[in-house]
This record gives C-alpha cells, sequence and structure tokens, in this order.
C-alpha cells in the first residue's frame, strides 16, 4: 500500500503525500474563430476536497469544467484524473448541469437510471439505487412523475440525484443553482453540503455567486476575465459541517469582502462589454 | 360546453335552412336536400354499394400514406443527422417539391399502369415531403443538452438513438404525419376521379355521368368523414405515443 502511493506520487511529482486526484496544468481553449476563452489554467484538486471555481460571467469557468468533463478537447496543455491524461466522459466523473438537464420523455426512476444502466446494472438493481435517491432526496412519491410536472428546485435535486446514483469519486457541478430561486438555492445549498460531507467526494463547483462559494468550498480558485486564467485561491477556514449557522458567521461575511474585493473589476468589466459573451455550452 | 351548444346549433340552422332552400328552389339534380342524400347515403350503405368502393379506397390510401412514412422517417433523420445527405438526397427533393403532386398523375398512369401502383405511388409521393422535411427538422433540434447528458453518463450510440433521438423527433414527425394525412386524401380522390374503375372517386364520377346528384353528395360527404376521421386518429396516435409532454403544449 505504501509503496504503491510512493510510485503514484513520484510518478505525479508532487511534494505532498497523496498526489492530486484531479490536476489541470498550463490548459488553454482557444474557440474556432480565435477567442481564447482559457489561458494557462493550472488546478490541483485533493481527494476528498470541495473546490469552488468562482468567477464572473465570461470568465470561461464552464469551460474548464467541461474540459475537465472530457466535453471539450483543450488546445494545449491537459487534465490528469487519477492516471488518466485527457480522458473522455467516464464513469469516473459525474456531472449536474445549470439546466438540470433531465430526459423529459422519462419518469424520475428512469432519469436517475441513466448512468446506472449505462454502467451495466440491471433494471432492478438501478431501482432500487434509484430509489433509494429519491427518498434522500426528499422526492418520495415524485419517482414517476415526468419531469414537467416538478418544480426547478425539484428537478436539479433529481439532476444531483442522478449524478450520486453512479457514484463517481469526482463530481462536476456547473452551476447548477443558477437557474433557481433564491430560496430553493439555499436550500439546495444545503442539502448538497450535507449529502457531500462524509461522502469522501471530490466535488469542483463553478459559481458566480460569492455566497455560495464561501458556504460550500474548501478552496475557493478565483478566475478572472479575458482570457479566463487563475488569479487567486483562497482556503475557506470555516468549520465543518456547514450548516445554517454557518452564512451568519463572521468570518464567512470577512471572505465575502475579501473575494468581492477580487473580482469586482472584472465583473464590472463584464457588465460593461455586452459584446462579450461566454462561449456557448 | 357552451362551445359544444354553439357548434351543433350553428349546424342545425344550416341543415335546415339548406333543406328549406333545396326544396322550395331547386331541382333534385341541381342541390338535393339534405334529407335525400341523408336517405341516398343510409341506402348505399345497406345494399354495401358504399363500403365496397370505400374499402378499396382506404387500402389505397392507407398503403400511400404508410410507405411514404416508412421511407420519409429515416430518411429526415438521415438528412437531419448527415449534412453530407441533405446536401445531396436533400437538393434534389427540394427540387422535386414545388411540382405539384396532381401534375404527375398522368405521367404516373403511363409509367405504372391504371393498376393500384400507380395510385399508391402518387400517394405516397406526395405524403412523403412533409414527413420528411418535419423529422429532419426534429433531429436539428434536438437539445444538445440531452446529447452531453448522455456522453457524460457513459451511454453509446444506439442508448442515444433509443434514449434521446426518437424521443426528441417524435413530436415533429407526427407534425409532419397530420399534415400528410390530409394530402394523402386529397391524392386519393384524384388518382381516383382521373383513372381509375373502382373506389370511392370512381363512385363520385359514376354518379356525375348520370347526374345522380344525391349520390354525389353522399360520396363527398364520405370523403369528409374519412379527412376528419383520419385526423382524429394521428391525434389520437400522438396524444398516446408523446404521454410526458405538459398539457398545454399539446
Amino acid at each position: 500500500m505504501l509503496t504503491q502511493s510512493h510510485a503514484m506520487t513520484s510518478s505525479a511529482a508532487s511534494s505532498i503525500c497523496t498526489p492530486p486526484l484531479a490536476e489541470v496544468t498550463g490548459l488553454t481553449v482557444t474557440y474556432p474563430g480565435g477567442v481564447t476563452a482559457i489561458k494557462d489554467f493550472n488546478l490541483a484538486v485533493a481527494l476528498g476536497e470541495f473546490v469552488v471555481i468562482l468567477g464572473p460571467s465570461g470568465c470561461g469557468k464552464s469551460t474548464v469544467l467541461q474540459v475537465v468533463a472530457g466535453l471539450v478537447k483543450p488546445s494545449s496543455g491537459q487534465v490528469r484524473i487519477g492516471q488518466k491524461l485527457n480522458p473522455p466522459p467516464g464513469k469516473d466523473r459525474g456531472f449536474v448541469f445549470q439546466q438540470a438537464g433531465l430526459l423529459p420523455w422519462f419518469d424520475i426512476y428512469t432519469n436517475i437510471e441513466i448512468g446506472l444502466r449505462a454502467k451495466g446494472l440491471s433494471k432492478k438493481a438501478s431501482r432500487a439505487v434509484s430509489d433509494r435517491y429519491v427518498s434522500k432526496m426528499g422526492l418520495d412519491g415524485f419517482g414517476h412523475l415526468y419531469p414537467h410536472q416538478l418544480s426547478g428546485g425539484m428537478q436539479q435535486r433529481v439532476g444531483i440525484a442522478r449524478a450520486f446514483a453512479v457514484d463517481p469519486p469526482i463530481l462536476l457541478m456547473d452551476e447548477p443553482f443558477a437557474a433557481l430561486d433564491a430560496q430553493s438555492r439555499i436550500l439546495l445549498q444545503e442539502e448538497l453540503i450535507g449529502l457531500w460531507e462524509g461522502s469522501g467526494k471530490t466535488i469542483i463547483f463553478v459559481t458566480h455567486s460569492i455566497e455560495e462559494a464561501v458556504f460550500m468550498a474548501d478552496r475557493v480558485v478565483v478566475m478572472s476575465t479575458n482570457p479566463g486564467t487563475v488569479k487567486a485561491t483562497v482556503d475557506i477556514d470555516m468549520p465543518r459541517p456547514r450548516t445554517e449557522e454557518t452564512r451568519s458567521n463572521p468570518r464567512a461575511r470577512e471572505l465575502f469582502e475579501e473575494l468581492w474585493g477580487m473580482i469586482r473589476r472584472d465583473a464590472e468589466r463584464a457588465i460593461g462589454s455586452p459584446e462579450f459573451k461566454e462561449p456557448a455550452k | 360546453m357552451k362551445r359544444f351548444t354553439r357548434t351543433l346549433a350553428t349546424i342545425a340552422t344550416l341543415v335546415v335552412a339548406w333543406e328549406i332552400v333545396a326544396r322550395l328552389f331547386f331541382p333534385i339534380y341541381i342541390l338535393p336536400p339534405p334529407s335525400i342524400v341523408a336517405e341516398t347515403l343510409l341506402r348505399l350503405t345497406l345494399d354495401g354499394t358504399l363500403w365496397q368502393n370505400l374499402r378499396i379506397s382506404l387500402v389505397r390510401v392507407v398503403a400511400g400514406y404508410f410507405i411514404a412514412a416508412a421511407l420519409a422517417i429515416p430518411a429526415g433523420i438521415a438528412a437531419g443527422w448527415w449534412k453530407a445527405i441533405d446536401h445531396t438526397l436533400g437538393s434534389v427533393l427540394e427540387l422535386l417539391r414545388p411540382v405539384p403532386a396532381l401534375a404527375l398523375i398522368p405521367l404516373a398512369i403511363v409509367w405504372l399502369g391504371f393498376g393500384e401502383v400507380s395510385k399508391i405511388a402518387v400517394i405516397a409521393y406526395a405524403s412523403f415531403f412533409s414527413i420528411y422535411l418535419n423529422t429532419q427538422a426534429g433531429v436539428r433540434n434536438i437539445d444538445p443538452l440531452h446529447v452531453k447528458v448522455m456522453l457524460i453518463y457513459g451511454n453509446g450510440t444506439r442508448d442515444l438513438v433509443t434514449k434521446v433521438i426518437i424521443y426528441s423527433i417524435l413530436p415533429y414527425v407526427f407534425t409532419g404525419l397530420r399534415y400528410s394525412a390530409a394530402v394523402a386524401i386529397v391524392l386519393l380522390v384524384a388518382v381516383e376521379l382521373v383513372g381509375a374503375q373502382s373506389g370511392l372517386g370512381y363512385f363520385l364520377v359514376q354518379a356525375q355521368s348520370f347526374l345522380q346528384t344525391p349520390e354525389m353528395f353522399a360520396a363527398i360527404v364520405v370523403f369528409g368523414m374519412l379527412g376528419f376521421c383520419a385526423n382524429l386518429l394521428v391525434a389520437a396516435a400522438e396524444r398516446w405515443i408523446i404521454r410526458w409532454r405538459p398539457e398545454e403544449v399539446r
């Protein structure tokens, strides 16, 4: 066991004991047409860490996540997940989209089972798992409904359940609560934190909400705009478990001010230049 | 309910007015009153003449329509998915589409004869376009997010087809199917008027040559009911198959 981890350490050329689970090095993404969305982006994420990528609209934070997911190819630089370099989408990474992205023609159960069935689980085994997540997400009695019969918040719960159900070590979340109303948003943040704490999963979470970042993250990676790159990394030194009280913690306020100070200029620029839009997802 | 009552009242008024006007001012061979038309319809139904002709017409229109659907749906999917097919097959079809299918009936008779083949071919040809174009539009409008979801969760091409593409295009396919059902019936009438020895359209022409106007009206009424039922059937099939849609978009 020890030798094994040593071998991994040396190959990853890292100074810490366990090598980062996921690593993005020198990532540059240039879209056809010459717009450089991401330039020389670096990020290392440790096992079990909750990392939030924070940035103003148009900084390319979603693009970073899509590259990690294997949906977008890097123009240069690389992504390493475990031992794999630039892997295509795989069952080691779940993804929660901004729009829940449920298939409208399948009921809630079947939507949660999309990844499980692809993994080769039987219908019966998949149903057992989806049934568990339906209860876990407070969706009891909704399993046989179609997505359009659910509210936005409920739909996103299903989106999260779908990602957790596959039980991937890494979960990628692309502004999953951005399309929700303010109250659902708070509730779902708390639900997600509850689901994650103690699960041992690694989460990379993209958002433009500073409160959300402070509330959930172990570490916040602040991105700057045009081209998108890492501006700073801020450790969120607040106790876990994070609960309702976390929000009123004075430290949360301080961290908010610190982060807002970093992105304010970029955010102003994003508002002031309507011609600059985030690349299509 | 209010609406239903009003509709019914309007129809009843019209029928009564027709009855009075026809009886007062017109000979039967110009405008038969509805009571005579109904009587004729009943007689033709009871003596089997109507069903005999209708059956033949139904075979033609259903065969042509289903052949069209069987060709147009796969062709539409292919043209929606592969640009190359759209650029080749698609442009040929664009050239043919403005030609009114009615104009092709004489040619179809020369090429395929007076039998069933030419009739079914013309109906299938005319019904093809709307189904094809709508299916293609359906493929173009597949939500890229749904495709991404399938990729992320490790689904292969087969699952992409059976779990996303088929379902995404269904509403579009049905739009095409509904429109084409009407087109098929127009073409049915046309091919039976021009060169048929049987069928409801042939019966209509026969009635005309003997100036049996009530019989003509009876045939026209049956054609009308045929169109009405076809639309109803396709709409019912659509509602049954596309059960997942919210009520308001149906």
